[in-house]
């Protein structure tokens, strides 16, 4: 057995970063020749294990990820001796003794599983001298420059840079518009048109990244001032014929006067479909009632939001009738361990596909992924690249307009967002023109 | 059976003083508590704390607007009415705000003597008791957040560390199961920031959590304190599971300690992100602790899936309305998962050990057990 410190390892320090400077040119290489000499010495097999968090997938590998692999190495080789090497673009290199590389692997594969492409593309293990060729030809690789950011707690004065840039905004330059579509036989039926604040607008008017964004708590906080601004673009929103409007909303939002004043002031035959965050609901039970009563009796829909996988697998939200859930498309739900994927399947279909919007459909795959599972309505870039397509086939005015350009003008709640389109009509023609049954 | 109606206690108030009958009553002002103390499930907490007054002859429970409770007896009940100062200081302990004392919630009348005193206490209008009672808390904001989390970095946080013995009770005698160390937080916000209802704003309330985590981490992981440190269990958020707080601390744990440390998450951390959730709980379950659901009502487990969480413990807070509400429950969970929060009413204690329960913590089952000072829990573990 090797003990921590053990002076076959003179010149290699218990771990080695190679973002920073090193005082040995290529540490890796290094403890590869170790290995290879203990091996020879010894006439004992050593092994090399390479955890590949730098394949985790997006947005992988995350601080913790790093920190909790670093600790469960860490900790092997302070039990059973060898050598840690940290990569800066997130990988870990071990050096035991065969038993200690080849205990980890189970405890490494089921806790990175959900995260990684495949236990094989997670792990590589070696045993020297039999496998230094190919050990030498991968680590040889390795040292690359990309950096992992720490987790450090957002500051809390960022919440007063968001409030600042939230109040100081015109409303229509920070809510946009968004509609949702059912895809059927025929084509694509409009199904509602989603008001929301732009957080890339919010930051583009910032100049800058906005931290808070990043901390969910500290978000939920400002979201009850993003209700103000989006009960104002409500108010506000021209929408011809009859119509299916969402807005997100917090339960604090449903329950204040401007969200009565709101609904009082809604044409008749406006359907109106109010999203709450699925942690907002969990998080105060007793207040979600009160908001989902109020919008029982204000005649409107409710609508989970911010449902991810990971979430759904673990939630039987249809214990609550929404009209809808919005679960967010993520492209690692296309490539999910078999016991994830089930759980998934589960979900959706215990909910019913016919209720789930796919939402953030940014890619074909997306599309692909909900209508392999009976999923029918989407929302998302491409959709609105798919709407605005259509619009430029049919729209007499197109030829100088570029898709980016119509995806834009029909996003924008204003006149100024809409300028250098000669065809608003058509433009407005994403509102849905019939309120869309929802599913009962 | 009579309504319990304020028109009712009127009329019983009259008639006391009609036919010199003698009565005792209790007056419970909820209406004086702060908003994060007023919610419905700490108005079912405080009916539940009146409990013990209903063993009482001839007595009666009204339910008045404000929202007040009222409770008229016969003869003496003075055990009964320390069971419900007992349980209501329990409760009032447990916040997570400043709370009024006990003096401005609770008013004692002899009847028919003080019947005047009490039906005017009731005609008490609303705008009366904005100028009488106690100023409204403001709501944490991120400046007096700043200015907490500041704060908190100097303070010694070790004088505001508490531990609430969770008990086990099988067919022996009940023994000590863990204990859940925590911070003291009515203490911490009387001293640090006296004028702000830390639960008054929910989001800016869990983000103070994660800082207090850190710190309650460092405090179990300096030298010393784990040497003598029994089975415990901690509140944490999943990213505090994923910290280098949590790191160390788990460095230090004794090896005679490992597998008997419960994490407890609560349901909003536990979706805010449930990929860190699931990595938490895999990395948790390497190192070799339990981990456990904290406000698992059977409302919430309507909405998230005990099984699908794969948890070792649900943390139950009671209510009156459980033993009507708990039977999906029971039907996915195994009673020994399930730890009963019981507050002070011991009506929870019997009715959890009736229905097959083994773990239970609060005051009502902390007087069911033989050791309750703080000395001899630490002798026993």
């Amino acid at each position: 057995m090797w003990a921590s410190g053990d002076t076959r390892f003179q010149g290699i320090p218990g771990r080695i970063t190679l973002a920073a400077a090193n005082p040995i040119a290529n540490p890796l290489q290094h403890a590869l020749d170790l290995g290879l000499d203990w091996a020879a010495r010894t006439k004992r097999p050593v092994s090399i294990l390479v955890l590949h968090l730098s394949r985790l997938h997006s947005p992988g590998p995350r601080p913790h990820h790093r920190r909790i692999a670093s600790a469960l190495l860490d900790g092997a080789i302070q039990t059973h001796g060898g050598q840690l090497f940290s990569c800066s673009n997130g990988d870990f290199v071990l050096l035991s003794d065969p038993a200690t590389g080849a205990a980890l692997v189970p405890t490494l594969s089921h806790l990175f599983r959900p995260e990684a492409p495949g236990v094989d593309r997670l792990i590589t293990l070696w045993s020297l001298p039999t496998d230094g060729d190919a050990a030498r030809t991968h680590l040889a690789t390795m040292a690359t420059t990309a950096s992992v950011l720490e987790d450090l707690p957002v500051p809390i004065g960022a919440i007063a840079a968001a409030e600042m840039v939230l109040a100081s905004a015109p409303v229509e330059e920070l809510v946009r518009r968004q509609t949702a579509v059912r895809i059927t036989g025929r084509g694509m039926d409009r199904i509602y048109q989603e008001l929301s604040v732009s957080l890339a607008a919010l930051e583009a008017r910032n100049g800058a990244p906005l931290p808070v964004i990043a901390d969910p708590f500290l978000f939920r906080h400002l979201a009850a001032r993003l209700d103000e601004r989006v009960l104002q673009a409500a108010t506000g929103v021209d929408m011809p014929g009859t119509a299916a409007l969402h807005l997100n909303l917090t339960v604090t939002g449903i329950l204040s006067n401007a969200f009565t004043d709101f609904t009082a002031s809604c044409a008749p035959d406006v359907t109106l479909g109010v999203e709450i965050q699925f942690m907002e609901a969990v998080s105060d039970l007793t207040r979600f009632a009160a908001a989902r009563d109020r919008l029982r009796r204000a005649g409107c829909h409710l609508v989970l939001d911010g449902v991810d996988h990971a979430v759904f697998s673990l939630s039987r939200p249809a214990a609550w009738q929404p009209s809808l859930l919005k679960l967010d498309w993520s492209p690692r739900m296309a490539t999910l361990p078999a016991r994830e994927r089930r759980m998934l399947d589960d979900a959706v279909t215990a909910f019913g596909p016919e209720r789930i919007v796919l939402h953030r459909a940014e890619t074909e795959p997306a599309l692909s992924w909900g209508l392999q599972r009976g999923i029918r309505c989407f929302q998302g870039r491409h959709v609105d690249a798919m709407l605005a397509a259509e619009r430029i086939t049919h729209c007499a005015h197109a030829l100088a307009c570029t898709l980016r350009q119509c995806i834009d003008r029909a996003a924008a709640t204003g006149s100024a967002g809409r300028i250098g389109c000669k065809n608003t009509a058509m433009l407005d023609a994403a509102h849905p023109r019939a309120a869309v049954a929802l599913a009962a | 059976m009579k309504p319990s109606t304020p028109a009712r206690l009127a009329s019983l108030v009259s008639d006391c003083a009609a036919a010199g009958v003698n009565r005792q009553a209790l007056l419970l002002r909820m209406d004086r508590l702060p908003p994060g103390l007023s919610r419905p499930h700490h108005r079912r907490l405080a009916e539940s704390a009146l409990a013990p007054l209903m063993r009482a002859p001839r007595s009666e429970m009204f339910h008045l607007p404000g929202p007040r409770l009222a409770v008229v007896w016969r003869g003496d009940a003075e055990a009964a009415l320390l069971d419900v100062v007992d349980a209501l200081e329990h409760l009032l302990a447990d916040a997570t705000v400043a709370a009024p004392s006990l003096r401005e919630l609770v008013f004692l009348y002899d009847l028919p003597e003080n019947g005047d005193l009490l039906m005017l206490a009731l005609e008490d209008t609303p705008v009366h008791e904005t100028l009488v009672g106690p100023k409204p808390v403001p709501p944490l904001d991120p400046a007096s957040l700043l200015m907490l989390e500041s704060a908190l970095a100097q303070a010694d946080i070790a004088r505001f560390a508490r531990r609430e013995a969770v008990w086990r009770f099988g067919p022996d005698a009940p023994s000590l199961a863990w204990e859940r160390r925590t911070l003291s937080l009515s203490e911490l916000t009387a001293e640090l920031v006296p004028d702000r209802d830390l639960a008054g704003d929910p989001w800016l309330f869990r983000r103070l959590t994660r800082t207090l985590d850190r710190r309650l981490l460092a405090l179990l992981a300096s030298p010393g304190e784990l040497v003598k440190a029994g089975p415990f269990a901690l509140d944490l958020n999943v990213v505090s599971v994923l910290g280098p707080e949590f790191l160390k601390l788990d460095a230090a744990l004794p090896t005679l300690l490992r597998g008997r440390i419960v994490l407890a998450m609560h349901p909003a951390d536990v979706v805010a992100d449930a990929s860190a959730f699931a990595f938490a709980r895999g990395f948790a379950r390497a190192r070799d602790y339990r981990l456990m659901l904290r406000d698992a009502t059977p409302q919430l487990l309507a909405v998230l899936s005990a099984a699908s969480l794969d948890l070792d413990y649900l943390s139950l807070p009671w209510s009156p309305d459980l033993p009507t509400e708990a039977a999906h429950i029971f039907d996915t969970c195994p009673t020994e998962s399930l730890v009963l929060e019981c507050g002070a009413d011991p009506a929870a204690l019997q009715w959890g050990r009736g229905a097959g329960l083994q773990l239970f913590t609060g005051a009502a089952a902390d007087r069911a057990t033989d050791r309750t000072t703080l000395g001899e829990r630490a002798a026993a573990a």
